[in-house]
């Protein structure tokens, strides 16, 4: 089903273009050549006759494959085979979405511009004395190609960014249109017209390519940046190679229209013949790289963006030219939350601990016998893409102990193993964050789902961007104290743009119970939160991956990020109030910090 | 040719950054978060996507351990932000839930994928 609507797609992008562009050729080119007489000239007339027969030809194929578009898009959307798909109450249904209603409003686009392309063919006297019923057809044909914004990726984003993304891809296409489109018009004026009348049509075709072709260049780099990304998801996805080799065909256009209008067309006034045949071949050699430009554009719409997709790098070298593997810039499917680090730590513990030690310091028993010191991968984890060390997990490294353990741990297990380190570097930044909201590096706060009221559940991402956050891990009835003086300046914070989130320290039914029940401040969550938040706590001196102490705070700001911690309990709750709400507000001064840099993929 | 090997050069550079990229509509996050433990059932799950979805062709399930759907079927897309699909659940016993998602995006791309959460005592 895929295929065949790559093949629909590819279809009515092509007749779309193909009709766009020859009532611009007709207009812009054919046109006033005719008003200067140059088209007395055989092939010109021709040319501007052949518009109506190619346009109706081009609407009859994009009707067909506007009607095969709508039925593969029917089975695609309900999952159901192609008899059911297309029965009246699933129609219903496909009518009901934004594909549906644009399906519906092009398909009377197409009928109204077939209906005028026929009048304008019925003129006794031929299309010259309908130019009026042309520039319709061609504002028609305009809005018909254009549209296609509408169906294809760009018309999905968010709502800023999807008003750039459509701008871009109208222009993108109706720069399609006026280059492309036209090329097939200018070959047959070429083929049939004397050599100075080609001359002309190659010149004036020349500023409507330039023109086009600025476009096209210009909105493509949008369109790639909002659909690519980056250059690894360029290079390591079928989507990126498909833009690539798409790029390709657009260069070696450029190529030949640069040679066709700097090299050839200068010296065709002067009526070489030979001249006059290389612009027609390299004009169809346009035209045909031009086609294969229309079948790509099939396959992209029905492949999934490149950001969508891990990459696997092709080379042997990364962006900064130090050594990558295949999985270097893979984006984990697995999030960094406290689920996944407290996961991550037990296969630690199993797998990884007996060499590079509980801590990962690279002191652990069983690695003081190799030859090669077992690597520290509390500094490692954070220096490494987390593809590479994915790599090195799954793999081992060549000339040292390090084995593979892609046949011991799952995809998912490694990733987890791999957001576990990240987190065993970032509690080794955090201790900075006793005196200073601005630890060395950026350290994430690993997202956790917690509850303030019962049965509504909140997490950390959830409010990211609208809330700096106070947590709290308490124990009782240690923290009773400090619990109570949250609670009574609960309307400072609020006022300050935070909220507080108390998760006990050692979460048992009991312990929590009598309090859970709609308290301002006390949430109740799993207990990998308060396991994986009181490794943030700890100290480099400490033998403990946990912290020892009964009583934590962590201001996290309100892009995600750990910026400030309390190890302890205050010896005056009412001054660490003031405290924390000074550190609040010098970070609502700082420059807007760029959005989390997470690249997580948004997989299942 | 000058004009366009300088737009060559700023296709370069802008590639060089990381683009906010967006199409399918895949599963940003959820609550409850996916392979979270959360204690007591939750009142719903509600799942957020980075893309606004078609109600129509959009759907999701709550299945207990055994492959029974225990979710409300009061499936929908949030009238207010078409990004989010939620469904209600009723009180949950302790026990491992599996949520599997169809949904369409806009741009008539279909996706889904499943996860799960514990509901701890």
């Amino acid at each position: 089903m895929n295929v065949l609507l790559g093949i629909a797609r590819a279809v009515h992008f092509g007749s779309a273009v193909l009709l766009f562009g020859e009532l611009v050729f007709a207009l812009a080119v054919a046109a006033p050549m005719h008003r200067a007489e140059l088209a007395s000239a055989a092939g010109a007339t021709e040319g501007y006759r052949r518009v109506c027969t190619v346009g109706l030809w081009s609407i009859v194929a994009g009707l067909a494959s506007w009607v095969v578009w709508l039925g593969c898009e029917a089975v695609l959307m309900s999952g159901a085979p192609l008899a059911k798909a297309v029965s009246a109450d699933t129609m219903r249904l496909v009518f009901e979405t934004r594909f549906g209603k644009l399906w519906l409003l092009r398909f009377a686009l197409a009928a109204v511009l077939g209906a005028t392309l026929w009048s304008v063919s019925r003129s006794p006297r031929g299309p010259y004395d309908r130019r009026a019923l042309l520039l319709v057809s061609l504002a028609i044909a305009g809005t018909y190609l254009a549209s296609l914004a509408w169906a294809g990726h760009a018309a999905a984003g968010e709502e800023t960014e999807r008003d750039i993304q459509v701008t871009s891809d109208v222009a993108h296409l109706l720069g399609a249109g006026g280059w492309l489109g036209a090329l097939p018009a200018l070959a047959v004026t070429l083929r049939s017209a004397p050599t100075p009348v080609a001359a002309q049509a190659a010149r004036r075709f020349s500023a409507l390519g330039i023109a086009s072709v600025s476009a096209l260049l210009l909105t493509g780099i949008i369109n790639a940046w909002y659909l690519v990304g980056d250059w690894p998801a360029l290079f390591g996805t079928d989507y990126g190679r498909l833009l690539l080799a798409k790029l390709a065909l657009f260069a070696a256009m450029l190529a030949l229209a640069a040679v066709n209008r700097f090299s050839i067309t200068p010296r065709l006034v002067r009526g070489s013949h030979e001249d006059a045949a290389r612009l027609r071949r390299n004009t169809l050699l346009e035209a045909a790289a031009g086609a294969g430009v229309i079948v790509i554009v099939g396959a992209l719409g029905i492949t999934i963006p490149a950001a969508h997709q891990q990459p696997v790098w092709p080379f042997s070298r990364g962006l900064d030219l130090r050594p990558a593997y295949p999985t270097s810039y893979a984006a984990s499917p697995v999030g960094y939350t406290t689920t996944a680090i407290i996961r991550g730590a037990e296969l630690y513990a199993q797998n990884c601990a007996s060499c590079h030690g509980e801590l990962g310091h690279g002191d652990g028993p069983a690695g003081g016998s190799l030859a090669l010191k077992p690597a520290n991968l509390a500094e490692h984890g954070a220096s490494h893409r987390p593809g590479d060390l994915y790599w090195w997990i799954a793999h081992g490294i060549a000339g040292t102990s390090m084995p593979g353990f892609a046949a011991k741990l799952n995809e998912t297990d490694i990733w987890t193993v791999v957001q576990f380190l990240r987190a065993l570097s970032d509690t080794e930044a955090a201790e900075s964050m006793n005196g200073s909201t601005q630890p060395p590096r950026a350290v994430r706060a690993p997202d956790f789902t917690f509850e303030l009221m019962p049965r509504v559940q909140d997490s950390l991402a959830e409010q990211r961007a609208t809330h700096t956050t106070l947590l709290v891990l308490y124990n009782l009835p240690q923290s009773d104290t400090r619990l109570r003086a949250l609670r009574g300046a609960l309307p400072a914070y609020a006022a300050h743009g935070t909220r507080i989130v108390a998760i006990p320290m050692h979460p048992s039914p009991e312990a929590a119970a009598p309090l859970e029940r709609n308290d301002s401040i006390l949430a109740s969550a799993g207990p990998d939160v308060a396991a994986a938040y009181t490794m943030f706590a700890r100290n480099s001196g400490d033998k403990s991956i946990r912290s020892a102490s009964d009583h934590v705070e962590f201001l996290i700001d309100d892009q995600g990020y750990l910026r400030r911690r309390w190890v302890g309990l205050p010896s005056a709750p009412e001054a660490r109030t003031g405290e924390v709400l000074q550190q609040i507000d010098a970070l609502a001064q700082e420059p807007v910090r760029a959005a989390a840099p997470e690249r997580h993929m948004h997989m299942h | 040719m000058k004009r366009a090997l300088l737009l060559i050069c700023a296709l370069d550079l802008v590639l060089a950054c990381t683009g906010p990229a967006r199409a399918h509509a895949f599963l940003d996050h959820a609550t409850p978060a996916v392979g979270s433990k959360v204690r007591g059932s939750p009142a719903q799950v509600k799942l957020w996507f980075t893309q606004e979805l078609e109600p129509a062709f959009s759907s999701v399930q709550v299945l207990d351990r055994n492959g029974k759907r225990v979710d409300k079927t009061d499936v929908k897309v949030d009238s207010a932000d078409p990004m989010v699909l939620q469904v209600s659940l009723p009180q949950l016993p302790p026990g491992t839930y599996r949520v599997t998602w169809r949904v369409l995006s806009v741009d008539t791309h279909v996706t889904e994928g499943d996860f799960t959460f514990d509901v701890a005592r």
